[in-house]
């Protein structure tokens, strides 16, 4: 079975390793990146099926990069889930819809839900 | 998309969270027009003021007739606070110091109820704070004003419409308006 690739995009270093470690315990296959511009430097060489995405970050938030990875025709198809501590109101939740987003995950994480929704998300 | 100073009043009263997008060649006169319209229709109001000092403000006020003792004002600009203490209805604060502005005006939100909040500007903080520090004070600023039920109001230049800090700063208002 071919194993499923996850890039897990946060600024935080606490959160990065704890939801790496939860992942790669699950069979995935894990990339980080500290920021945006990571993330989109990365991109090419990990091509993951799903990035988890933090909003607040330095240089580039994570709606930043979101658009710039749906601007590139190659990753079409990769999924995206919101993992953040932001309270979207409607119209954040309709530029939430437009950026193609799967999910939103609510901080602080909770690793069983973290779990399920990822099963779900790679599942659709 | 709300244009014009009816129509951007109509919004604020309609939404509790708008992000105002103001003329760049006439950004002081246009808001001060929209504040005489607002201090007629709400009682009080509270000014946070990111790009100038509550005394050219209020200087501003007085040639406008704009009623000042509706506002009250939190100030990030005057460095002196004696300065400020001579006003009753002003507090300064150092506009770097983002943990000390959010708790003020969480502070003064519950002491004064405010009617409507204006934040003027977040943009202008991008000159010394990264972007995603100003996002999370703006998202922690309407946490709090939601719990109080106020208005917030946060003017921008139009010009920086299709800037990454107002486009992030969109998802968390209700309304985007143009004046």
């Amino acid at each position: 079975m071919v194993q499923k690739k996850i890039m897990v995009v946060d600024d935080e270093p606490d959160i990065v390793k704890s939801v790496s470690n939860l992942l790669e315990k699950q069979g995935y296959v894990v990339t980080t990146a500290r920021n945006g511009v990571e993330c989109l430097k990365k991109l090419p060489k990990s091509k993951p099926d799903l990035i988890l995405m933090d909003f607040f970050m330095p240089e580039m938030s994570g709606r930043e990069t979101i658009v710039k990875i749906r601007e590139k025709p190659a990753y079409d198809k990769v999924k995206i889930v919101f993992m953040t501590v932001a309270d979207f109101r409607e119209r954040g939740m309709q530029n939430v819809k437009q950026l193609r987003v799967s999910a939103l995950i609510s901080k602080p994480l909770s690793m069983k839900q973290l779990t399920k929704k990822v099963l779900e998300v790679l599942r659709e | 998309m709300s244009k014009g100073l009816d129509k951007v009043g109509k919004s604020i009263e309609e939404n509790q969270i708008t992000l105002l997008l103001v003329p760049g060649e006439s950004y002081n006169s246009s808001l001060l027009k929209l504040f005489k319209t607002l201090s007629k229709d709400y009682s009080r109001l509270l000014y946070v003021a990111l790009n100038r000092p509550v005394s050219k403000i209020i200087g501003d006020f007085k040639k406008y007739r704009i009623d000042e003792k509706k506002f009250y004002f939190i100030d990030t600009i005057t460095e002196d606070a004696s300065l400020c203490k001579k006003l009753k209805n002003c507090e300064v604060v150092a506009a770097n110091d983002l943990v000390e502005l959010s708790l003020k005006v969480g502070n003064t939100v519950s002491k004064k109820k405010p009617d409507v909040v204006i934040v003027d500007s977040f943009h202008t903080m991008e000159a010394y704070q990264d972007k995603a520090v100003i996002t999370r004070l703006a998202h922690d600023l309407i946490a709090k004003l939601d719990i109080s039920g106020c208005k917030g109001i946060f003017p921008t230049v139009r010009a920086d419409r299709d800037a990454p800090l107002t486009k992030d700063m969109e998802m968390f208002v209700d309304n985007v308006a143009e004046l």
